[in-house]
């Protein structure tokens, strides 16, 4: 298999409130270069906070979270209510500036082979139970354990 | 079979005023991007404009990077693409931004998109040009 090359594989939303995860098929592994989901926020106020994280077994081998969403006299770390979230999953932070504050935001992902079973999860910090993860993609290597 | 690292320098045809630039990896193939240049010219409206450098498929976004600083009302813009973020300051401030890139192979069907948010109808995105490494997918 050449270095690098992939395929984009979409993923079903999980439920209004839920959080999304998917694992390595048994007899495969993976190498994830990026990939990207939306987060729509409900009008209930909170501060959610997204994380991507890789899990094998029982230890979180990967977690990231956002950088901020909204850039002013304060930033905000977190995403709030209403607002649609275009988060990106990337090895380096994109360079960003304030036009795109409250439609995208990075989030780190690394290049690494991730064994069958283990598990990828977009996790939600403060979810509520209207929010709405949707349009999850990752461009993915495959190759046999 | 590509060597790796070679590639050729591809000119693309410029969308028209007011549009943003996208090309699409052809079936068959896989593409790796080692560099590249366009122009933006904003017209005198005044409002901001930023560039992004986008890899996708239908929604999914595998990449995108944007340029640090807006572009205002009748400014020429000319955008290099390179891996790794450039500094530059002084006389190229005003006419050069850096669009990070990543030399990764994309698959069939990726489409390469230069979005303009803010873009006004008078605003024009030309000489795009790509260098790229090209393989049977």
């Amino acid at each position: 298999m050449r270095d690098g090359l992939g395929t984009v594989q979409t993923f079903t939303s999980p439920a209004a409130g839920a959080n999304f995860s998917t694992a390595v098929p048994a007899g495969y592994r993976w190498r994830i270069w990026g990939g990207s989901a939306l987060l729509t926020a409900s009008a209930t106020a909170a501060n959610r906070n997204p994380f991507l994280t890789y899990t094998v077994g029982t230890s979180v081998v990967w977690a990231s979270g956002i950088n901020s969403v909204t850039v002013g006299t304060t930033p905000d770390f977190s995403v709030t209510a209403n607002q649609i979230v275009t988060l990106v999953f990337e090895e380096h932070q994109a360079e960003l500036n304030d036009l795109y504050v409250t439609s995208f935001l990075p989030i780190h992902s690394k290049a690494l082979w991730l064994p069958a079973a283990a598990v990828v999860a977009i996790t939600v910090q403060n979810l509520d139970t209207t929010d709405q993860l949707s349009n999850i993609g990752f461009l993915i290597e495959t190759a046999a354990a | 079979m590509a060597i790796d690292g070679l590639g050729t320098l591809q000119t693309f045809t410029s969308p028209a005023a007011g549009s943003p630039f996208s090309a699409t990896v052809p079936a068959g193939k896989a593409w790796r991007i080692w560099g590249g240049s366009l122009r933006f010219v904003a017209s005198a409206t005044v409002a901001q404009r930023n560039l992004s450098l986008k890899y996708k498929q239908g929604t999914t976004i595998f990449f995108m990077a944007a340029t640090s600083a807006n572009v205002t009302a009748s400014q020429t813009f000319i955008v290099p693409l390179y891996e790794q973020k450039l500094y530059l300051a002084g006389a190229f401030y005003s006419t050069w931004l850096p669009i990070g890139i990543r030399a990764i192979w994309l698959p069939t069907g990726t489409v390469i998109a230069f979005d303009v948010l803010g873009i006004q109808a008078g605003d024009q995105i030309d000489r795009v040009n790509l260098l790229i490494e090209e393989a049977n997918a």
